[in-house]
């Protein structure tokens, strides 16, 4: 979908007369109280229920935090040994107090394990942590404000801190020592429960989780990303941060590859900071671009936020030099590693992407055409896909000659089509994968994933389009014969311009014997009593088509075939389905055509 | 500002409610009790306005919250592909791309439609959005871009893409 159909059809949508008058009339009367939740308005901010909540729960944990610093221990002591509670049983001020604010309060108790992964797969795993550095560090933000879970979303990369209680520690040397004593036990586990979680994403969404009273509240940092190297770094070296957001050269190519998968609506868009207004652009050269963005070295980090002029094609690429890419719907963002690759970098975006109005009306070079095709494909099938708005009916098809048909169609003039264009006019009947590409019969040439360009061409001059069928028509040709033929593609298999009266039958057995001229007295009846019987598509060299045949706007063989003379290069002849029709089909043309006597 | 009575937050964002509400549902119906629902709020609890513009972002919101409240109810209605009477009545015509857009519209979280409409119709810029849906900037920003993908999605599963 693109934004212009969007708002065409919201556009339409408005108050009807009706609903306009029933709501005068209601906003003239007397106002009914509603028992509803009553939004409330704070600056220029409206305040929601959520924020509401949020209030209260920072009440709530003011509250914690001066019981937790009176008497922590013994709130903590007290309820250690306890089985996890059902939500009903949680007292309010502790339902809504933040999990962290808890976490903190009894912070001397507890030590924590680190596991670190990326695409799940544990990259780090430290055990017995000094928490306080992560509760200092912690206390620089707003833990109290939550997101709603359906706003939260996980990345490829997670840090996850379990706070385990230090008593655990001397219950598991106790639990060694007596394995080591007995000889029945050949298993211990480390300890029963972490008391809470914490798990982060690169992306700076994180829950916090208190098992005591299995409950889980959702957040998120800002600077996601520098958030999860700092805590990183809090428990390793720098060198191991660095290695850990190494980007290797193998990842950057499936990561941009599937970038760039992702781009097949045939437009890039150019967003200029601080406006929302976006311009179309085109990606010159998909392949150059690729691999000149490849040849760069890149790092994991962060897209800082503030609104930088940035391009979308399927992946954002920002002009400060980062691109965030999604990844089996994960969030990924990358940075130039280097900054002295910056100017570089955005010299090859302005080599890359232009804006599409540059080419307005411009015709191609023959080049440009040819670089539309895949060099891969040399032949095989495509299919036909007849449309109309869907898809109603796909033939398979054979490319015979790639080369003479990208030639051919190359010879043409071609501009990039620009502007809201109409899809159903582009696609009325169109061929796929075609070497890379997919080509419609109104003149349009759609650049597919194995394209090198972007850019949706057309043909420059509509008086081109007979030629360019006819192009398609001797270079595709279909390859499903024997597939039931439609009422719709006997009748197209003659000349429109075909109105009856003179037609010619003619006997050819291997020998030319010359025309018998003959009269057809009614083509609408004689054409709507072939559609009756049943045909199926055929080779257009079958034999049996060339021997006693009428032309009468299209060959009719008394043999049981019609041979399309509609003006375009047949793709197929049909024939009867049946061989026992013919006489059937030699009766009919009996009745509309007569042989002239000499 | 002269007016923050509900007639006038009526008479001068009454299509822009109900826009932002056939946005989020898909469904002129319910996006018409929506609208229905903002104003008589307005109207038994009046605030108090600094400007236009912070009536409607108000507006905007509290039509929001009511379509995830509706989303996250039962009361839902079954969807309801635009009809001519509609049509005739709005004097317009809906084509059947409207048809299928409004169909995706439908199927969109609510998390996504309420930002592409923002941005997209009502042209906010992603730190306006982000001020007016109490979220981050980066969250909006990622909405964006998840939501045109989804769109794209559901797009592919109804067989609007060239490919087959």
């Amino acid at each position: 979908m693109r934004p212009n159909d969007y708002n065409d059809l919201l556009k339409k949508i408005k108050c009807t007369d009706d609903f306009r008058s029933r709501m005068q009339q209601k906003l003239t009367s007397a106002p009914v109280e509603t028992t509803e939740y009553a939004d409330s308005v704070s600056g220029t901010d409206v305040i929601t229920a959520k924020h509401r909540f949020g209030r209260a729960a920072a009440l709530a944990a003011a509250f914690v935090l001066v019981c937790g610093a009176v008497g922590g221990g013994a709130y903590h002591l007290a309820n250690v040994n306890k089985t996890t509670k059902e939500s009903s049983d949680i007292s309010e001020a502790v339902q809504y107090a933040s999990i962290y604010s808890r976490l903190k309060a009894n912070k001397e108790l507890y030590h924590g394990d680190l596991v670190f992964k990326q695409d799940s797969e544990v990259k780090l795993h430290s055990s017995g942590l000094d928490i306080e550095p992560f509760i200092s560090y912690m206390d620089k933000f707003d833990t109290d404000n939550m997101i709603d879970a359906e706003d939260f979303d996980e990345t490829g990369r997670s840090i996850t801190i379990d706070f385990y209680e230090k008593k655990c520690d001397e219950e598991f040397a106790a639990k060694l020592e007596q394995a080591a004593n007995d000889e029945t036990i050949n298993r211990i586990s480390l300890y029963d429960e972490a008391s809470y979680n914490f798990t982060l994403y690169n992306n700076g969404c994180y829950t916090m989780t208190d098992n005591e009273y299995n409950r889980t509240t959702y957040h998120c940092f800002t600077d996601g990303e520098k958030v999860f190297n700092d805590i990183l770094e809090m428990y390793t070296d720098g060198e191991t941060v660095e290695q850990f957001n190494n980007v290797s050269k193998t990842e950057m190519m499936t990561a941009l590859q599937k970038g760039f998968d992702n781009y097949n609506d045939g437009k890039a868009y150019y967003y200029p900071a601080n406006s929302n207004k976006s311009i179309e652009c085109i990606v010159k050269a998909r392949t150059g671009f690729k691999d000149e963005l490849w040849e760069f070295e890149w790092e994991r980090a962060g897209i800082p936020s503030g609104d930088v002029d940035h391009y979308y094609l399927g992946f954002t690429i920002n002009v400060d030099g980062y691109m965030q890419i999604y990844i089996d719907d994960m969030e990924n963002n990358y940075k130039l590693k280097n900054d002295s690759d910056l100017e570089a970098f955005r010299a090859v975006l302005k080599k890359h992407l232009s804006a599409i109005t540059e080419f307005d009306n411009v015709t191609l070079s023959k080049q440009y055409v040819l670089d539309m095709f895949d060099d891969n494909y040399t032949d095989g099938s495509v299919l036909y896909s007849f449309f109309n708005g869907q898809i109603t009916e796909n033939r398979k098809c054979i490319v015979n000659d790639v080369d003479g048909l990208k030639n051919e169609l190359s010879d043409l003039e071609w501009v990039v089509s620009i502007g809201s264009r109409d899809e159903n006019e582009e696609f009325n009947d169109y061929y796929n994968y075609v070497a890379g590409v997919k080509i419609s019969r109104n003149g349009y040439i759609y650049p597919d994933s194995g394209s090198k360009y972007n850019a949706v061409i057309k043909l420059k001059n509509e008086s081109d389009l007979e030629l360019f069928r006819s192009i398609l028509d001797t270079h595709i040709v279909l390859d499903d014969y024997g597939k039931v033929a439609s009422s719709r593609e006997i009748l197209d298999a003659f000349r429109e311009d075909y109105s009856g009266g003179e037609a010619k039958f003619r006997v050819d057995s291997g020998q030319f014997t010359g025309d018998t001229k003959c009269t057809v007295t009614d083509i609408d009846s004689l054409k709507k009593e072939l559609t009756e019987l049943k045909w199926v598509t055929c080779k257009k060299d079958e034999k049996g088509i060339y021997q006693n045949f009428y032309v009468a706007g299209a060959l009719i063989s008394r043999n049981g075939y019609i041979y399309p003379q509609n003006g375009r290069t047949p793709m197929c002849a049909y024939k009867l389905k049946d061989e026992s029709d013919i006489e059937k089909l030699c009766e009919i043309c009996d009745r509309y055509i007569e042989i002239k006597s000499e | 500002m002269n007016d923050n009575s509900a007639l006038y937050a009526f008479n001068k964002f009454g299509d822009t409610v109900l826009r932002t509400a056939f946005a989020m549902t898909g469904n002129y119906t319910e996006a018409e009790d929506i609208t229905q629902e903002v104003f008589l709020a307005l109207h038994a609890r009046p605030q108090d306005f600094e400007s236009d513009e912070h009536m409607k972002a108000w507006l905007l919101r509290s039509a929001i919250n009511r379509c995830k409240n509706l989303r996250k109810s039962a009361r839902m209605m079954k969807n309801s592909p635009l009809d001519e009477a509609l049509a005739s009545t709005l004097s317009c015509e809906f084509t059947p791309r409207d048809n299928e857009i409004r169909e995706m519209i439908a199927k969109l979280p609510e998390k996504y439609s309420s930002v592409i409409f923002l941005y997209y119709f009502e042209e906010y810029t992603v730190k306006e959005i982000a001020s007016l849906l109490g979220k981050n900037e980066n969250t909006v920003s990622s909405l964006l871009q998840r939501g045109r993908k989804k769109l794209k999605t559901e797009l592919e599963k109804e067989g609007y893409v060239y490919e087959t």
